[in-house]
């Protein structure tokens, strides 16, 4: 009978009748090996857990140490370019400040080129500003019926007017 | 039988057998049962009766609720140098109980923290799970910590702000103080922006263990965006030389430079004088971090005409060659104006006025305009009115008006040359600017753009109000232009027209004025056509000439002719050349 076979173990030791009845052991059994293996999953979940905690931990300390590292070299980048020191190495050099600047007037200097120079000029060490296209006068370049530019001939008349201006100087 | 007999004989000892089972059993159970009663029985004590002391041991252990600190945003100038970036110090701390030889762990951190080994060993003797030894140490110094390899030594890395550029810029770049909360100029006034964003964690770490027991993490940290500027250092750097060698030629007390552009109020150069070294705050006086170029109000003198000159040209009650008898004298409200020079100078236009720097004169323009119009004007130049920079400590200055409890018929007449009206350097070559841009006033900026990993913010020009018409405007640049080469000459660069006014501003005592020290100043923009920069110079208490066209115009023109050959503006013959 099922009810007979259902029997738990404190009820048999209760009715003082203990029988060895395959069933009950094996209902137990299975009972007992479900228990383990729910046991042994937390053990394992827990245990990986705690090894993924550890890893975390030691991959947030390699960040930390990478982003301090970084730091101090960009630091030690940025102090190597500190107008002090670019100024030292600079007369090192030979350099000195610009002085007495002398422009040269040239005839048909596209100014539109001068602006489009002008708009490009910025650009920096360290992080790099970024350059600034002036549209409009790369419009003005290309308008239809626009002189396209002869730079090689403006580029010689520069040139000549360079040595004739350095011809007059003493 | 005999079968029967053994059948029952085998019964019998099956029996006995089944009945040694289940005795076997029993105390198999009964061991089970008692073990784990004494493990109900030592969990019941120690839940129970030695619950407090667990408690307070659970206490005790820290709440692991560090910062998960997002990495400040780095500040840029318009170049792409860096002029302030984050660097790492070190909290030094220990766990006692973990230290093996407290005498010798003290001997060998004493050179290397700079205390006295007994100090050290008193505090590594002690009985708290965590005591401090010393903050902020140097990365070499922790390096050197971390080689002696001693159990129970903890560095804690702090983040420090570096000014690589020292000195330059310090005011308005304002600094970051130990608890990483930014002070005073942009630092102050991007604090919060400049922080990003900080996550926190939720859990508990036993004391000697390195993992938390719980852990949360609520987000990821989002690091602060960085600051792109106006300023220029190259020309910072040139503005600030300049002022300091003026300072000391002079014999001056202090000094300010400011260096626009006046089409769009960026400011590309904003420097004080005596400054200070942001990396090194905490040494200097607490007076030192305020930024006189927004926060410093003065009388500004003659430099102040130039405004009341642009409202009478705007309202039309004059022309550039308007003409007014000068006597030397003019009464207004109860008080008797004087030239400086306390000469009259008979017949003369408006450009002589400026030129001449005639207080009468321009007694008589302010007069002409009333005291409506003339109020008006001013608030319309911003006076009375933070300019709205993007800079912490900002003051509004202190405009008297009509109808006010402290405004007097006089003030009319005072005003119009700079006299009775406070105003930051900042305020006046906000307004100046406007005259150089058309009438336009902008307001003035630092920040260019604020980067971060996803976006770009980029600060437009803001135009506030127009002042003064554009033709005003135009025409009060041409006798500007006549005011520099007549009364200011050493602000001249030759190839160059420059607009600008000087101002000798006398400083007011408790009810009187000091009767030798000055404010000497200087403002003007150039080229005056199609100004690429507007400049003030502002020299206080300069002791060897009081005079601003003596003292301040020198300093304009040094850093006029630097700024040209930085900017790359050519003279004005080659640039209109091509026109």
């Amino acid at each position: 009978m099922a009810s007979s076979q259902m029997r738990s173990l404190p009820h048999c030791l209760e009715r003082g009748s203990w029988r060895f009845e395959a069933k009950t052991t094996a209902w137990v059994l299975l009972v007992l090996t479900l228990l383990g293996l729910i046991g042994w999953l937390c053990l394992t979940q827990a245990s990986q857990v705690s090894a993924a905690r550890y890893h975390l931990r030691e991959k947030e300390e390699e960040k930390g140490r990478l982003q301090r590292e970084n730091a101090e070299l960009l630091a030690e980048i940025v102090e190597m370019l500190s107008i002090p020191r670019l100024e030292a190495r600079a007369r090192e050099l030979g350099y000195a400040p610009a002085e007495g600047l002398q422009y040269l007037d040239v005839p048909d200097y596209p100014a539109a080129c001068t602006e489009l120079c002008r708009s490009n000029g910025v650009s920096g060490g360290g992080l790099a500003a970024v350059p600034r296209l002036d549209e409009s006068a790369v419009v003005a370049l290309e308008e239809p019926g626009h002189k396209p530019l002869d730079v090689a001939r403006w580029w010689e008349r520069v040139i000549s007017q360079f040595v004739a201006w350095a011809g007059t100087q003493p | 039988m005999i079968v029967r007999g053994k059948i029952a004989s085998q019964s019998n000892e099956s029996s006995g057998s089944k009945e040694k089972g289940v005795r076997r059993l029993a105390f198999l159970v009964a061991v089970l049962i008692g073990l784990a009663l004494v493990i109900v029985v030592q969990l019941f004590r120690l839940q129970v009766f030695q619950r407090a002391p667990d408690r307070d041991l659970e206490r005790a252990l820290p709440d692991y609720l560090p910062k998960v600190a997002s990495q400040r945003g780095l500040i840029i100038d318009r170049r792409g140098y860096f002029l302030a970036l984050n660097t790492f110090e070190y909290d030094v701390s220990t766990a006692p109980d973990l230290i093996e030889d407290p005498q010798d762990a003290a001997d060998r951190l004493s050179p290397l923290l700079g205390l006295p080994s007994d100090e050290l060993l008193s505090l590594l003797d002690q009985e708290w799970p965590y005591v401090p030894l010393k903050q902020r140490v140097s990365k070499e110094v922790a390096e050197a910590i971390v080689s002696l390899g001693l159990k129970g030594i903890h560095l804690e890395p702090k983040l420090r702000r570096k000014y690589p550029e020292g000195e330059l810029a310090a005011h308005p770049m304002g600094f970051v103080n130990y608890n990483c909360d930014g002070s005073y100029g942009l630092e102050g006034y991007y604090d919060r922006l400049l922080k990003g964003v900080s996550t926190m964690r939720e859990g508990k770490v036993p004391r000697g263990e390195a993992v938390p027991i719980v852990f949360h993490q609520l987000a990821l940290p989002q690091d602060g965006p960085h600051l792109m500027l106006t300023l220029d250092r190259n020309i910072q750097r040139l503005v600030e030389q300049e002022l300091a060698k003026a300072v000391a030629k002079y014999d001056a007390d202090s000094g300010t430079v400011i260096v626009m552009d006046p089409k769009t109020g960026a400011i590309l150069a904003m420097a004080s004088y005596p400054s200070y070294d942001p990396n090194r705050f905490y040494e200097v006086p607490l007076e030192l971090y305020n930024n006189p170029a927004v926060s410093e109000q003065y009388e500004p003198g003659s430099v102040f005409k130039i405004i009341t000159m642009a409202g009478g040209l705007d309202a039309g009650v004059i022309t550039p060659q308007s003409t007014f008898y000068d006597s030397g004298m003019m009464e207004v409200g109860e008080r008797v104006i004087q030239n400086s020079d306390r000469r009259a100078h008979g017949l003369v236009t408006m450009t002589d006025i400026l030129a001449r720097s005639l207080n009468v004169g321009i007694a008589y323009v302010s007069t002409s305009l009333g005291e409506e119009r003339f109020y008006t004007y001013l608030r319309r130049f911003g006076f009375g009115c933070k300019t709205g920079i993007d800079l912490d400590g900002e003051v509004a200055g202190s405009l008297k008006v009509p109808g006010g409890s402290e405004w007097s018929k006089s003030d009319l007449g005072t005003n119009s040359f700079g006299q009775g009206i406070a105003v930051t350097p900042l305020q006046m070559i906000t307004a100046v600017a406007a005259v150089a841009n058309r009438g336009f006033l902008v307001r003035p900026y630092v920040v260019e753009r604020i980067v971060d990993n996803q976006d770009m913010i980029v600060t437009q020009p803001t135009v506030v109000r127009q002042a003064v018409s554009a033709r005003a405007a135009e025409q009060l640049t041409d006798m500007l232009v006549e005011a520099v080469e007549r009364g200011a000459e050493l602000a001249t660069v030759p190839g160059y027209d420059v607009a600008g006014k000087t101002g000798t501003a006398q400083i007011p005592v408790g009810d009187r004025y000091d009767p030798e020290l000055t404010i000497a100043s200087f403002v003007g923009y150039a080229p005056a056509d199609d100004p690429r920069f507007i400049a003030l110079v502002r020299i206080d208490k300069p002791r060897v000439d009081s005079r601003g066209a003596q003292v301040a115009a020198p300093v304009f023109k040094a850093i006029a002719e630097r700024l040209f050959v930085l900017l790359g503006v050519p003279p004005d013959s080659i640039r209109l050349a091509g026109r």
